[in-house]
């Protein structure tokens, strides 16, 4: 037990760096509106003049045929002015688009409403629109749909299996796609290997669970363009695809994003999105979806996985080779499976020197909601399996898992992979960090199983570390911004990076701030809006510091230059004599406001630039698109468990990510600590489960999401700061690091208490009593 | 979100209007106090009543006082103020504690204490959506015909899942009913009922004014443990309240321990009078009642956590009750 002396409450009041610049100890700029109320998402956003309300109709089946459909008197029903369903399609192909993949080809395989069949509970079944809510809803209950229900399979393994209910007839085979990464010769490791090991870990299908519904929307189709106001992370990437969807050019199409209330990867268009918008163009009016929690439960989900790894070790421990086996469950549609596939297999080899390696993934449908991209897409499942696989090696090789890590891990400039940069951060010391964060010394129980026998009705204390390695802002081609300058010396960055809670905004402030050394308050940054043709491929895959942070600053560093020209042109000098120390001009002795130079090109004279970020082009035959960094977390932790109940009382936590610099200190460690709550919930409590042909908890009550109380009091998190970052002033994308680590390292605690070892996804006293033979 | 359906709402001035308006309305009226339970329920069709007649704000259903008889507690105190009052946090602690696991602080705010102890039974297979009930072709607890987790029963098996309910048994508490026809006391625990659809034998006619716990239990130790998955938020999927009175010698002159969430009804364990009243309390003793308490826990699979688990909980947390109210606590 801890001494009270040393519980606290609320996260992380012991912090690694205090606040040092100005910029940290300033709040978000984001951050007045949310407090107060004033900041608008999808919901709060008013009305537009004749707008119509959306009811959705999902299948109440995981895998059904329809044999009809009558709408009749949903048609009839007051103030109802349209019904989309399979009979009235009004010419429009169904068809979704799947964006094009770096990887594979793939083929499309989703309609934005049900056609002959469903093949998930909640698919998309039809959609009225009437005049206010109620009476849409009022009328869903109207609309006959007769099923003939066919039997689901809710098991990736089982769906493999010959004789497994097929969801798409024409490919004959659930198995979506294949995928694998591979180097040196795998034979010839195990053949240098002393001992082999087989390891095997599972993790569940689960809900993103924003706190804002997914799927909400208002969208209005006027004179052969769409406008649309979505919350989402990608709004270049979705204009594209709703223009194409509508066969109408993609500038015919406009975006703008609210602020968005959190989204880990669920806020992309989904096929009621596609709905509401056909519905707009076919009553001539805006149409506007507020859906329920049992709909954004329905549209969007995180991979289930099953990891197997085979390895080989010497006997000094040092790893010859490794072979792994990866099954990707991505529900009913492709969606994010053939991301998430590739992102499994290329990483589900930790963080280790492994001279023979070969990792194979197979992706397959099931009759689960389709899963899309979340937080650390397939890195969640690997870490969760190779950071288990390297604390039970160690463990049967007789060696202390620390040890074993710190001989294994990679070190700086190590060569990693085909395409990607070498290591470029300190496990040493994250490792350090991350034990000292809970006072211990790494050095684990290796002999805990002449423990549990004795154990009877006793708390045991285990502890346990696990380390992380994610590609660093990856793939997405050029991320563009705009920096306009008006002659009040105002600055304004444009950008289509959504505000999604993790402080994008705030973040650009700072950037053009620090980039131009004028006050922050000087700076105003705009919602994401496609009319500013301005790319970026969305915030997600650590790449919004990285890539649309370095946008900004070069689209501030070129304003800048601009700035230099007009004053030399002004007053004198050369541009490169010029210099802007704390929002003034200077130049040898004299010194000027900006708009005092500014002036000089007329009343409503602006200074404006595009600022861009490139990533590494992809090498040829490299598995890894174009990545910029890595980025790593080290975390580890103290816990007790009941040998009689298996209840688990978690002490203490630390984790330690390698930001290269925080630029907001307060929000990137927001970003630490949010994550690993979020991965407290996966290791504990999150599974979408799916039982009798249907989704049983698809709820915000019956999905457990981690509470306050769930967070260990001593919760320590802190950052590398060494400035080594190709980002701006030394950053690095780090915002996937900590979630992944919390599963391993509460399974390997358990295991340093009793000796035994929980092998799926979550962690529950059920599961710990029946690894102890307790049942 | 989920929205409410239209429904008519009464505001009465006083219990007296309350209990006409009740008695006038009939069957299509529901009482309604924080809301807590009702409005969710209303939303996802659980409830369907045409008319609401709001308690809030009764001056009467106020109030928590000491009184010659006992402790008095109005049906309409919130149970933030249940959890935080003095003279309660002071004698019965266990009933603080049991106010305090409900839910959320929000929840716990607009949520009263009245409301706490008629709190619906629940199910996993009736706690869901129209939507979701629909489509399982729902059971016979609301529009269905069937039990869906025990197919082969005639009652509906969903769990009592109030936390101030079984502290305020084991306590000897009696509640105060108010009718037209006049106010009638009873003992708390004859109002419930094992049968998941019609838990209380309260008459469709009264209302709850408050809760009187006895002076004798002033003296007594108390404990509340309630199992869930999570720190917060969670309903009991095992609660157990225990109160005992040891004297000088270590002799037990009183024990109770009442189990929620075992069944439709708050379950007494008479083993723990039987065994424990007039003898030194041991470990073996205690054991014995554990084991009772679990051989009479009947935990189906329509909750969270595997059933097998609860029911040994059951044994588990009756021993860890018991054992810290004896001061023989060994565990931590
Ligand atoms: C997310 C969530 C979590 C919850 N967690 C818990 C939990 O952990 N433990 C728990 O016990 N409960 C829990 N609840 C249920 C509920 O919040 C509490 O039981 C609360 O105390 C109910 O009080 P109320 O005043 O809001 O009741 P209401 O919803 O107003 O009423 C509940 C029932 O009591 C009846 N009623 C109310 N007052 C009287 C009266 N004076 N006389 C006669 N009948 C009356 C009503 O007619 C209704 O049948 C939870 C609810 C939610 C939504
Ligand atoms: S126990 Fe049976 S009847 Fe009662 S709510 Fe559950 S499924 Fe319905």
């Amino acid at each position: 037990m801890l001494d009270v002396s040393e519980r606290r409450t609320g996260l992380s009041t012991l912090t690694g760096r205090q606040v040092v610049t100005h910029f940290d100890a300033q709040p978000r700029i984001d951050l007045r509106d949310k407090v107060t109320g004033q900041a608008q998402y999808i919901e709060d956003l008013p009305d537009l003049p004749l707008t119509a309300y959306g009811a959705t109709l999902l299948s109440p089946y995981s895998h059904a045929k329809i044999v009809s459909i009558d709408s009749t008197d949903a048609e009839k029903s007051p103030g109802v002015l349209a019904v989309l369903d399979r009979e009235h399609l009004d010419g429009q192909n169904p068809r979704l688009k799947l964006a094009p993949h770096e990887h594979f080809k793939l083929g499309d395989d989703q309609d934005f409403i049900a056609i002959d069949k469903v093949r998930f509970e909640g698919e998309l079944v039809a959609l009225v629109v009437a005049e206010d809510l109620r009476s849409a809803q009022r009328a869903l209950e109207k609309i006959r749909v007769e099923y003939e229900p066919l039997p689901p399979v809710f098991d990736a393994v089982e769906a493999l299996a010959p004789g497994a209910p097929i969801l798409h007839e024409e490919r004959g085979t659930n198995l979506l796609l294949e995928d694998s990464l591979a180097w040196g010769d795998i034979d010839e490791g195990f053949r240098q290997a002393d001992r082999v090991f087989e390891e095997s870990y599972t993790s569940p299908s689960m809900f993103h669970h924003p706190m804002e519904h997914v799927g909400g929307c208002l969208a209005q189709y006027v004179n052969g363009e769409l406008n649309l106001w979505l919350p989402t992370s990608s709004p270049m990437r979705d204009g594209s695809e709703f223009a194409h969807f509508l066969g109408i050019e993609a500038d015919k199409v406009r975006v703008r994003v609210p602020y968005v209330g959190g989204g880990f990867g669920s806020k992309i268009p989904t096929p009621s999105h596609y709905a509401a918008v056909v519905l707009s163009r076919k009553i001539g009016r805006p149409v506007r979806l507020i859906p329920s929690e049992e709909h954004s439960f329905r549209q969007n989900s995180r991979h289930a996985e099953v990891f197997k790894a085979k390895i080989g070790v010497k006997a000094d421990g040092t790893l010859t080779a490794l072979d792994v086996d990866l099954i990707v469950d991505t529900g009913a549609y492709t969606t994010g499976g053939a991301t998430a596939a590739h992102n499994s297999v290329i990483s589900a080899w930790g963080c280790y020197r492994i001279p023979h390696l070969r990792i194979k993934g197979r992706c397959v449908y099931t009759n689960k909601v389709p899963a899309g991209h979340t937080r650390a897409t397939g890195k969640i499942q690997t870490t969760w399996g190779i950071e288990c696989t390297m604390d039970s090696v160690a463990r049967q090789m007789g060696i202390d898992p620390y040890e074993f890590r710190k001989k294994n891990v990679l070190l700086r400039g190590d060569f990693v992979a085909k395409g990607t940069p070498s290591m470029d951060t300190d496990y040493l010391d994250l490792m350090q960090q991350a034990v000292e964060g809970i006072g211990w010394d790494g050095r684990s129980n290796l002999a805990p199983s002449n423990l549990s026998a004795t154990a009877g009705s006793r708390w045991m204390r285990g502890r346990g570390m696990a380390l992380s390695l994610r590609h660093g802002s990856q793939g997405g081609g050029r991320a563009y911004a705009m920096a306009t300058m008006d002659a009040r010396g105002t600055v304004t960055i444009q950008h289509n990076a959504p505000e999604i809670g993790q402080g994008t905004h705030n973040l650009f402030s700072i950037i053009a701030a620090r980039t131009l050394d004028v006050p922050q308050k000087e700076i105003r940054v705009k919602s994401p809006d496609t009319a500013v043709h301005l790319p970026f491929a969305g915030v997600s895959a650590q790449r919004t510091t990285m890539q649309m942070g370095n946008a900004v600053h070069n689209a501030c560093e070129k304003l800048k230059q601009e700035l230099f020209s007009l004053a030399a042109q002004v007053k004198g000098g050369k541009p490169e004599e010029w210099r802007l120390i704390q929002g003034r001009l200077c130049w040898a002795e004299t010194s000027f406001s900006i708009a005092e130079i500014i002036k000089v090109l007329g009343g409503s004279g602006v200074l404006k630039c595009v600022g861009y970020h490139s990533v590494r082009p992809m090498e040829k035959e490299s598995a890894f698109a174009g990545m910029d960094h890595w980025a790593p977390s080290a975390a580890a932790i103290d816990l007790e468990v009941n040998a009689e109940t298996g209840e688990l009382r978690i002490l203490r936590y630390s984790v330690i990510a390698d930001a290269g610099k925080a630029l907001h200190y307060p929000s990137a460690k927001a970003q630490v600590d949010g994550g690993a709550v979020m991965g407290f919930g996966h290791a504990l409590f999150e599974e979408t489960i799916y039982e009798e042909g249907q989704l049983q908890n698809g709820d915000a009550f019956q999905y457990r999401l981690p509470v306050m109380k769930d967070i260990p009091e001593v919760f320590y998190s802190s950052m590398l700061e060494k400035e080594d970052g190709p980002g701006p002033f030394g950053s690095k994308g780090m915002s996937q690091t900590s979630i992944v680590t919390v599963a391993p390292a509460i399974g390997n605690a358990v295991y340093d208490a009793l000796g035994v070892r929980v092998r799926s996804l979550p962690i529950t006293p059920e599961k710990i009593l029946r690894v102890l033979g307790k049942i | 979100m989920l929205r409410l359906p239209e429904f008519n709402y009464i505001q009465p001035r006083s219990l007296k209007q309350a209990t006409k308006a009740l008695a006038d309305l009939g069957a299509d009226a529901m009482l309604v106090a924080g809301g807590t339970d009702v409005y969710p329920k209303m939303k996802r069709g659980q409830f369907t009543p045409r008319h609401l007649i709001s308690l809030r704000g009764l001056r009467e259903l106020k109030g928590i006082r000491d009184s010659k008889e006992g402790l008095w507690i109005g049906a309409g105190e919130s149970l933030t103020t249940v959890s935080n009052h003095r003279l309660i946090a002071k004698h019965f602690p266990a009933l603080a504690h049991a106010a305090e696991s409900v839910s959320t602080p929000q929840l716990r705010n607009m949520g009263t204490i009245g409301g706490n102890v008629f709190v619906d039974t629940r199910c996993n297979y009736y706690d869901q959506t129209f939507f979701w009930r629909q489509a399982v072709g729902f059971c016979m607890k609301k529009d269905g015909q069937i039990c869906l987790v025990a197919p082969g029963s005639s009652k509906c098996l969903a769990i009592a899942s109030s936390d101030t309910s079984p502290v305020l048994v084991s306590l000897g508490a009696e509640a105060v009913l108010v009718s037209r026809q006049g106010e009638r006391r009873v003992k708390l625990g004859e109002l419930y009922r094992d049968d998941g659809i019609d838990y209380s034998t309260k008459a469709k006619d009264e209302v709850l004014k408050g809760l009187l716990i006895p002076k004798e239990a002033l003296g007594r130790r108390n404990v509340y443990l309630k199992l869930r998955r999570r720190g917060s938020f969670d309903f009991p999927i095992l609660g157990v309240a225990a109160t005992m009175d040891i004297d000088e010698r270590g002799e037990c002159r009183y024990a109770s321990v009442v189990l929620t969430a075992v069944a439709s009804a708050p379950k007494i364990v008479p083993e723990a009078s039987t065994l424990l009243q007039g003898k030194k309390v041991t470990k073996e003793l205690i054991d014995t009642v554990a084991d009772a308490a679990a051989k009479i826990s009947h935990p189906l699979d329509n909750a969270d956590m595997d059933y097998w688990y609860r029911k040994r909980m059951a044994k588990v947390y009756t021993r860890r009750a018991l054992e810290s109210l004896a001061g023989l606590d060994s565990s931590a």
